[in-house]
């Protein structure tokens, strides 16, 4: 028979699991946006704009069940070490974000992409940015910037 | 700064999960801050030395 306290501890947050419902809900509408300018944009639909829409769907759907898993563990999906990291990786993905966009400003003429096509690139390089940065401050670095004291 | 989290955890024949959950954090944080390498809000330092029964400054030993 488990004690108060433990019930407390291996009961799942109920919280954290309607944050999951909440993102799966998130997850799937733009992935329904992403299929749906694809097939706005180019008409008959271009074959390259489901496979983003998949693979965002496998990759999102893969970090979700990480989640839910550790909910249902009794372990919570963010403490402060895990908002540290997504908030330096955000940091990072804005300032690469600025440059990015002066770049697409600079090459506007070379560019082989339409004003459209260009923003939508901006923002998916944004987002590999923020994934790539949040990866490496959740698993292998300190997410503090540290300052001398 | 040295810490003894993986002693007493040990101690207490809890895994870093079991840590994680009493402590009310993710596991990865316990693993950083057993090798050191995440230095914890005065908050948290307060609640894994709660957790495991001692206090922050015997718990924790600043270079």
């Amino acid at each position: 028979m488990l004690s108060k306290r433990n019930k407390k501890l291996t009961s799942p947050n109920k919280v954290d699991a309607r944050r999951i419902i909440v993102m799966t809900v998130l997850l799937c509408l733009v992935a329904a946006t992403i299929l749906a300018w694809g097939w706005f944009a180019e008409p008959g639909g271009s074959p390259g704009i489901p496979a983003i829409a998949l693979l965002l769907l496998l990759i999102g759907g893969f970090f979700l069940w990480n989640a839910w898993r550790d909910v249902r563990r009794g372990l919570p999906i963010e403490d402060e070490r895990s908002v540290l990291a997504k908030t330096r990786a955000g940091y990072y993905a804005f300032l690469v974000s600025i440059y990015f966009w002066l770049a697409l400003g600079w090459f506007e003429e070379e560019l082989p992409m339409t004003v459209g096509q260009a923003g939508g690139a901006a923002i998916a390089f944004g987002a590999l940015v923020f994934f790539a940065a949040w990866v490496y401050f959740s698993r292998f670095a300190d997410p503090a910037i540290r300052v001398r004291q | 700064m040295k810490n003894r989290i993986k002693e007493l955890r040990a101690r207490n024949n809890w895994t870093q999960e079991e840590l994680a959950r009493r402590v009310g954090v993710r596991r990865e944080t316990i693993v950083f801050l057993e090798k050191g390498d995440y230095n914890p809000s005065l908050q948290l330092a307060h609640n894994v030395a709660n957790a495991l029964g001692t206090t922050i400054d015997s718990l924790f030993e600043f270079d």
